[in-house]
């Protein structure tokens, strides 16, 4: 009883302290509402209007003519999903883990942080996935993925660690895909944070950096150490272009030109899994701490796991960062505007309105020379302003047991697994870094996701596999209009989504309303920021 | 006598009471110890002011502190956990797919400690030599003393990867089909009547322990690669109770056989084995059932590394992953779960001395 | 008086028991490597050497070279350092405040004695690394929080063992007799009650700093302690588990050593043990 008593009044006691060191919650005052913007003169948003012409037949109406228009239809996120399952979850929540589209994959059970499986869509319209199943396992580090590969309970392995590939490559029963280095490995410099305002500053961590030593020693032989963003292969890539050379001497001259001759100290954030561009970033992260310190930087390494990390550093909550991009399509606008042009997160601390709207100009201009031309403005630009650092352009591997054929290494790190065998079985095991965020690909930005909606949705139009060249996919053939500003799609019909339900003209524009009009009921989806809308399409509905 | 044992038990049951408030406390508190504002923690930093101001008001947030402990632990006993910020699953579903991962792994580790460890005491209590006795003392020290993560890699390492004996990572190999009780008894159609809504779920819960689910579904396949992928989990995290064992077995037992009693039914001429087995294993078991009750806590210490090194689908692995994801309804749950159960068994095991010591009954 | 004969009597059994010896001998090795580590370290243990990553042990690096490159044994002396000092320093702060804890519990009786029996009660109902852990998430990754979690994990175990040599001591003849002819209360507390609590203290402190050691290392391990680059010595662990094969220089030594460190405090701790049970015989 007494016992009774006294913990009681510890609780009473426990609380009335907390209380007193808890600031007192003062009712939020009312935030303001802000004052509707008018519809600003150059709309943020490429898309004007998207309708159902007839059944089958879908038209886009772009607000600015776009070179690059077929290759962001193309992306799988955009895949059309089933309006009914939308409707079901109300366009959210349990949405995320019960995805309906119309490949020749459909899902069937995830358990997070362990393995997502995939079984074949027995109504597929075009030719069946030979594999019956499809299971994706989340072994983080690239070493155990290795090592589950050569034992034999993963058929493939993701993201090999650049250590490994000699070995597996010796290996006679293990084939090595090395995907063409079409990504950034890039260390971000969030300028809304002191002292990363002066650009001197972030000169000096440019300058700070040896690149081709880091490269040399942590990623294969046919990495690249990189000179922009823009990998070489890629347009837009500006050759010969100048970087800043490897001079901690000269860092520390700027530093100290800056008022900072002692360094200073801040925060380096890295990832905590590994990414095709990083496949061991907490090596890379300590090699730049490193560097830095010679410059007398004084970087305090700080980790989270994938999703909490890309939500942070989005937020703006990083100094220094590790990120990186793979492309999706081989275009300058896939690598420079989701970082530099309009419609981006804070990771960087803003935007430079010069660069901004070079990039749109570049974005829209037909001529290839004159594109490339502002590109090359673009190239410079960012290379004098220093917003983050380009490190590396990483060839990643994959590896697979020789008894699966079928298998092309995509450029765009999203291998298609439909055209997949595996001798003596019907399903494969692929081993790859982490495990999904989530299955509302329009609404995630982890690659994970869209690996896996690569097979469960199919875009209008499609790239070749292994190729970069963009093929027929739901749409049978397409129009567009002289001036670039009107895209016509006609459908082809008997196409069912893994529900049952058919797919028409009327289905498509659900889910681009959906991604692209804020007001939407249905536009709710994981964190409810589209990302990928806003990258690809620049921005939503009235912006 | 059995108002004697009722009056024990039920005063154990109220003495439950005060742990119980202080461990939902402490639970309670972890959230709101956390630097900054709880909205903002669970929220995230960029999170929408709206956003806030209407989660405060829907979670109660706003409301005095005692006001919001009476809440959560309502919510706790109407079995509203809260939902996970990671998956946006509820927290008790994501506790419950992986409690029993944890469960089986102690049990089967605890099993190895027993089967191992109370031999090899008997043994060295029996043959009092020099040899014996720096024996099982040695292993015993070495076997509190080794890290269990580096252990655990080795053991990973040499068997799982380099010679391939056993499965290095996971519960069950992908590929192995394993229907849940549920499904292979038909129970959705068999008990259809008012047992249904409590027999299924409880089959439910069952066929998450792999080990009963393979025998109950006579899947023996099934059954032969989940005890695979439990050895050497399940050998890492018995080391340390089987060190204890060894050692408090050998000492109670030493005890126990020079004790008046012993020597007495050694001069009536009783066979060797009688006298160990008989008298002095009963009145060693106790003190044996308190080290186990005491190893609970290092089980699930232990369990942690363990389950992280070998992608042993967990609460260990959970709470190590949602630790780094700051995903803090489920690491509440967690603390709150392992808690609960340590505080039950010691409960029972308290209870269980009332059969097993004599002494007690006649208070 | 008596208690005095008691500790010297104590003190020379002590010296005959062989697990303290070990202990201590092993111990002693430890300390001096770790005390003059930055004379003994060959190289620093921070400098990178990207060419020679995994190097296996050689004339010039006689543990062989880590991921980036850096030197197994110098990081080794520097991560004893790391160990020792967390372990007792962690260990020490327990014994300190779950002492006072349980001295006032034992000796004030009453409520107060309620009050924080069940506040131990509480405590110890959750495993150690689990309660550890969740203060981590409150005070966020770092050396400094990882020994401060390890310690109020730890701290009713010393509030209960003092609170019980507290109580077995007031009831001790010789202080109920001083309490007897009017002593006053300090200098029984003093004098009489904590020379007889110490010593199945001090041997449950040893073997608490072994535990402790396990517990920072693995937290180590799980990357909630130090952070990069320091040399701690279940970060280097989790560090080399992407070479177990290749590089297995990497973590064997690491893993030897925080062995070693626990084995010594448990030898000496069971040493003291050992002559507490002879004592109480």
């Amino acid at each position: 009883m007494r016992r009774l008593a006294f913990t009681l009044i510890l609780a009473v006691a426990g609380m009335l302290i907390m209380s007193c060191g808890v600031a007192t919650e003062a009712a939020a005052p009312p935030s303001t509402v802000a004052a509707t913007s008018p519809a600003p003169s150059t709309p943020k948003s490429l898309l004007a209007a998207v309708e159902a012409v007839d059944e089958y037949t879908v038209r886009f109406t772009l607000n600015r003519p776009d070179a690059a228009f077929l290759y962001k239809i193309a992306f799988p996120a955009f895949g059309p999903q089933s309006p009914e399952n939308i409707k079901t979850y109300g366009g959210g929540g349990d949405l995320i883990r019960n995805p309906v589209g119309t490949g020749p994959f459909r899902f069937v059970e995830w358990l997070p942080g362990d393995h997502l499986t995939l079984a074949r869509f027995e109504d597929y319209w075009g030719d069946r996935p030979t594999l019956q199943t499809l299971t994706y396992r989340a072994i983080k580090e690239a070493p155990a993925r290795f090592l589950e590969l050569q034992a034999g309970t993963i058929d493939g392995a993701d993201n090999l660690a650049p250590d490994d590939i000699p070995a597996a490559e010796a290996k006679a029963n293990l084939n090595v895909y090395l995907r063409p280095p079409f990504n950034i490995g890039f260390l971000g410099i969030n300028r809304a944070h002191e002292p990363f305002d002066d650009v001197r500053v972030r000169q000096a961590v440019a300058m700070a950096i040896d690149k081709e030593k880091l490269v040399r020693a942590l990623y294969p032989p046919t990495a690249l150490a990189a000179t922009q963003f823009v990998p070489p292969g890629i347009f837009g890539h500006s050759a010969g272009s100048v970087d800043w050379p490897y001079d901690p001497g000269r860092a520390r001259e700027l530093l100290a030109e800056a008022g900072y001759p002692g360094g200073f100290q801040t925060s380096l954030w890295v990832m905590g899994i590994s990414r095709p561009y990083l496949p061991n970033p907490d090596r890379v992260g300590e090699v730049l701490q490193a560097n830095l310190a010679e410059a007398g930087i004084q970087a305090e390494i700080v980790t989270y796991d994938w999703g909490t990390y890309l939500e942070k550093v989005f937020a703006g909550e990083a100094d220094l960062f590790l990120n990186g991009w793979m492309a999706d399509y081989p275009d300058a606008t896939n690598f420079l505007d989701t970082f530099f042009g309009a419609g981006t997160d804070d990771s960087l601390g803003g935007s430079f309105p010069e660069l901004v709207e070079l990039l749109q100009e570049a974005g829209s201009t037909l001529d290839a020379r004159e594109r490339q031309a502002r590109y090359d403005q673009a190239n410079s630009f960012i290379r004098d302003h220093v917003p983050a650092v380009p490190i590396v352009h990483n060839s990643s591997a994959i590896a697979f047991q020789d008894t699966v054929q079928g298998i092309q290494a995509s450029p765009f790190s999203q291998e298609l697994f439909y055209p997949v065998s595996v001798e003596g079985k019907s399903h494969l095991i692929f081993g790859r870094s982490g495990d999904s965020v989530g299955l509302d690909c329009v609404d995630e930005s982890d690659f994970e996701s869209l690996m896996v909606c690569a097979q469960i949705f199919e875009p209008l139009v499609a790239f070749k596999p292994g190729t970069t060249e963009i093929v027929p996919s739901l749409a049978e053939r397409w129009d567009v209009s002289d001036n670039l500003l009107n895209w016509t799609f006609y459908l082809r019909g008997g196409v069912k989504f893994h529900d049952g339900t058919n797919l028409d003209a009327e289905a498509v524009v659900f889910n681009f309303e959906r991604w692209w009009d804020q007001d939407n009921p249905y536009h709710v989806g994981h964190t409810g920021n589209f990302v990928h809308w806003a990258y690809y399409f620049g921005g939503f509905k009235g912006e | 006598m059995r108002s004697t044992v009722t009056r024990h038990f039920a005063r154990r049951l109220v003495l439950l009471l005060p742990t119980l408030v202080g461990l939902t406390l402490v639970t309670f508190a972890l959230l709101r110890l956390i630097p900054g504002d709880p909205v903002r923690v669970l929220l995230g930093e960029h999170a929408a002011d709206e956003q806030v101001a209407r989660f405060r008001a829907e979670q109660g947030l706003d409301q005095p502190l005692p006001a919001q402990y009476l809440r959560y632990a309502g919510d706790l006993i109407r079995g509203d956990w809260g939902r996970s910020i990671k998956t946006n699953l509820p927290v008790t579903t994501e506790l419950a797919q992986r409690l029993p991962a944890t469960v089986e792994l102690g049990l089967a580790a605890m099993a190895i400690a027993c089967v191992v460890g109370i031999p090899l005491g008997v043994l060295a209590a029996h043959r009092h030599n020099r040899a014996a006795d720096l024996l099982s003392a040695g292993t015993a020290l070495v076997g509190v003393s080794i890290p269990l993560f580096w252990l655990g890699l080795l053991l990973a390492h040499l068997f799982g990867y380099r010679l391939g004996w056993l499965p290095p990572s996971g519960r069950l190999s992908i590929g192995i089909e394993m229907a849940s009780v549920t499904e292979a008894w038909n129970l959705e159609q068999v008990c259809g009547g008012p047992l249904g809504p409590v027999l299924i779920p409880i089959a439910d819960v069952a066929s998450n322990f792999y080990v009963l689910n393979s025998i109950l579904t006579a899947n023996f396949a099934a059954l032969a690669d989940v005890v695979q992928h439990l050895i050497l989990p399940a050998l890492t995290l018995s080391v340390v109770p089987l060190a204890i064992i060894v050692r408090m077995t050998r000492a109670c037992l030493q005890d126990t056989l020079s004790q008046d009693y012993v020597r007495t039914s050694r001069a009536k001429g009783l066979p060797e084995q009688a006298v160990v087995l008989r008298h002095a294993m009963k009145n060693a078991l106790p003190p044996i059932v308190t080290i186990v009750r005491l190893q609970l806590g290092l089980l699930f210490s232990g369990a942690i590394l363990v389950e992280t090194i070998f992608s042993w689908p967990g609460m260990g692995q959970l709470v190590v992953d949602r630790v780094l994801a700051r995903d803090y309804p489920v690491v509440q749950g967690i603390v709150l779960v392992a808690a609960l159960v340590i505080v039950v068994i010691n409960l029972a095991t308290d209870l269980s001395y009332i059969y097993l010591d004599p002494r007690i009954r006649y208070e | 008086m008596n208690e005095m004969g008691h500790l010297e009597r104590q003190r020379s059994r002590f010296w005959r028991s062989g697990r303290a010896i070990t202990g201590l001998a092993i111990l002693g090795f430890l300390v001096f490597a770790a005390a003059f580590a930055p004379w003994l370290a060959p190289h620093d243990p921070y400098e990178q050497n990207l060419q020679a990553r995994r190097q296996p042990p050689s004339d010039q690096h006689p543990l062989g070279l880590d991921e980036l490159g850096r030197d197994n044994l110098s990081r080794l002396l520097y991560g004893a350092r790391l160990s020792l000092l967390v372990g007792v320093t962690s260990v020490a702060i327990a014994v300190t405040f779950g002492g006072l804890l349980g001295a006032l519990a034992g000796y004030l009786g009453g409520w107060l004695d309620s009050a924080i029996m069940s506040l131990t009660d509480v405590m110890q109902a959750f495993p150690t690394l689990l309660l550890a852990i969740a203060v981590i998430v409150v005070l966020g990754p770092g050396l400094t929080n990882a020994m401060i979690a390890v310690a109020i994990a730890a701290i009713p175990t010393y509030a209960r063992l003092t609170r019980m040599g507290v109580l077995r001591a007031k009831a001790l003849d010789y202080v109920v007799a001083a309490r007897a002819i009017g002593a006053p209360r300090s200098r029984l507390l003093w004098r009489h009650i904590l020379p007889a609590t110490l010593v199945p203290i001090l041997a449950q402190a040893t073997l608490g700093v072994g535990t402790a050691i396990l517990e920072v290392t693995g937290l180590g391990f799980l990357g909630l302690a130090a952070q990069p680059p320091t040399p701690e010595w279940g970060a280097m662990i989790s560090q080399g588990r992407g070479a177990v094969f290749a590089a297995p220089h990497i973590i064997l030594f690491p893993g030897i050593a925080i062995m070693l460190m626990v084995l010594a405090f448990n030898l000496l701790g069971d040493g003291l043990q050992e002559l507490l049970d002879a004592h109480s015989a």
